[in-house]
């Protein structure tokens, strides 16, 4: 999905979102950049899909398409079972389905839960089990594109690998856009192929997440955060000529260091 | 050494069998563990939330022994997420919460509003500020009455790398002046490093616990428990066991001179 020409507040913008891909954003005020990726606003620019860019029809269809899944669930709905809390989704958003249990067991079974979780609370699960709950209400109505907002916030590293390993298979099986929204660029550095960072209301530079994020004066320039893989092998290139290729596992540098040391 | 509170043999349905931690007075104490181990749990149980049939000593006495209010004015604690607050700006919450002498509760807010760097929030609502700032105003709230013990729920995921070593310097500065005993969970062991010492709970009991550079070391016994080392300490453990390297370095300048000098 191609952006072209989107006006946003002074600026122009022009990015893309890499269909059936884990795309990252990162920088500053990120949700306004969601926004208008959401098509949540009157859409001020050419949204190209396939070389066809969107009539208005096809962009209001488009917005239907596309869920954001925020870091947290709200609130207000702590006290619901996880039943109440899939059947108001199918409801409020006029699902269409022959039958309701049937589609919401799907869904949790498509996240690796099974029924036994429906007759619970929300405020009950755990980190992980919360964060699988809100990808399977999100699966209800069958979305294109999922936009994360830091999904791995509150996940500890076995919970963290789960759940990649699951936004993979959405992606994989069922040719689903991932964008996760993150700070953290050890994460995005792991796990996306494309990112765009958005800062000062201007998209700052877009493309192979490896290759930005190896563009270290400029990220140093512009004040944006360097996955600590990255800093490390830079600093042993820049001031020890220490030739390390840029790994993204740790077990790899290691092996690299012994190799040239 | 003087032990603060003392929770020994702790057993709590299945979350705890022979759970013991001793806090020693005016201490940070970190207390981590994967998604599930309990943290939250131990924290609404220090707070009195949730009775146990154990008895937990605080100073010398059984803290169900105290009567809530005087028990709140040794210890409080910040869950992020839990409180619905009225329609009172930070401003009037501070002031209505404090039960100092009018002359020195201005002066006591006004450090704490200085030290936590919150003044630009004071005259909000407190619903209606970002999630980061509702953590940091929940944490000032629980300052107001000089408590001897703040319990911190997993409050780093909510705050940027600025904001969390603030509070860091703050609430040593804090305890310099006034006496405080810090105990917060993390699931991010980075948060630990700072702290005077860890607790690390795995299996419904704590696996191990000491100085955090220490522990840190133990790599196998943490990432079985389901926690990822900090960056650096992964690197320096691994670099050690290759005999590259003889210690442990945060800095990554040095290591680099350690490795190719």
């Amino acid at each position: 999905m191609i952006f072209k020409n989107y006006k946003y507040k002074d600026n122009i913008l022009n990015f893309s979102i890499i269909e059936k891909e884990i795309n990252g954003i990162t920088g500053k005020e990120t949700k306004n950049l969601v926004n208008i990726i959401k098509l949540n606003n009157s859409v001020k620019g050419k949204i190209i899909v396939n070389n066809n860019e969107l009539t208005k029809e096809e962009i209001n269809k488009k917005r239907k398409e596309i869920i954001y899944i925020d870091s947290e669930i709200n609130q207000t709905i702590y006290h619901q079972t996880i039943y109440d809390l899939l059947y108001s989704e199918i409801a409020s958003k006029k699902i269409q389905t022959k039958n309701i249990d049937k589609k919401i067991i799907e869904s949790l079974k498509i996240v690796g839960l099974t029924e036994d979780i429906l007759v619970r609370n929300f405020y009950s699960l755990s980190s992980s089990e919360k964060k699988l709950i809100q990808v399977a209400r999100a699966l209800l109505s069958n979305p294109n594109i999922l936009i994360f907002d830091e999904p791995f916030k509150f996940l500890d590293m076995r919970n963290e690998k789960k759940l990649i390993m699951l936004l993979n298979r959405i992606k994989d099986q069922y040719n689903k856009t991932i964008i996760l929204v993150s700070n953290n660029s050890n994460i995005l550095y792991k796990y996306t192929n494309h990112l765009i960072i958005f800062k000062n209301n201007k998209i700052l530079i877009e493309g192979n997440t490896s290759d930005i994020y190896i563009k270290i004066p400029f990220l140093i320039k512009n004040r944006i955060e360097i996955p600590e893989i990255v800093e490390f092998t830079y600093l042993a290139n820049k001031q020890k000529n220490a030739n390390l290729e840029y790994h993204k596992d740790i077990r790899d540098i290691i092996k690299d260091i012994y190799k040239h040391v | 050494m003087e032990v603060i509170l003392n929770i020994n043999d702790l057993k709590f349905y299945d979350l705890f069998d022979n759970l013991s931690i001793y806090i020693e007075k005016n201490k940070f104490i970190t207390i981590s563990g994967a998604n599930n181990c309990g943290k939250t749990t131990l924290i609404r149980i220090l707070s009195r939330q949730i009775e146990t049939q154990n008895s937990i000593i605080l100073y010398s006495k059984n803290i169900y022994d105290y009567k809530i209010e005087d028990y709140l004015k040794e210890v409080r604690s910040v869950i992020p997420k839990e409180i619905i607050f009225n329609e009172n700006t930070l401003e009037e919450e501070l002031n209505y919460q404090s039960e100092l002498e009018v002359s020195d509760k201005n002066i006591f807010i006004n450090y704490i509003i200085k030290g936590l760097k919150i003044k630009r929030m004071l005259n909000k609502e407190i619903n209606y500020l970002s999630s980061d700032e509702i953590v940091l105003a929940q944490i000032a709230i629980a300052l107001v009455n000089h408590p001897k013990i703040l319990l911190l729920d997993n409050i780093f995921d909510y705050l940027d790398k600025n904001e969390i070593e603030n509070l860091y310097n703050f609430l040593r500065d804090y305890q310099e002046k006034f006496g405080l005993t810090v105990i917060m969970t993390t699931i991010d062991l980075k948060n630990s490093i700072e702290s005077d010492y860890l607790y690390i709970i795995d299996s419904k009991k704590v696996i191990l616990s000491g100085e955090p550079l220490t522990i840190l070391q133990r790599d196998n016994i943490i990432n079985k428990a389901g926690l990822s080392l900090p960056f650096m300490i992964d690197l320096s453990v691994k670099l050690r066991d290759y005999e590259i390297i003889n210690s442990i370095y945060l800095n990554k300048i040095k290591m680099v001179d350690e490795i190719w000098k």
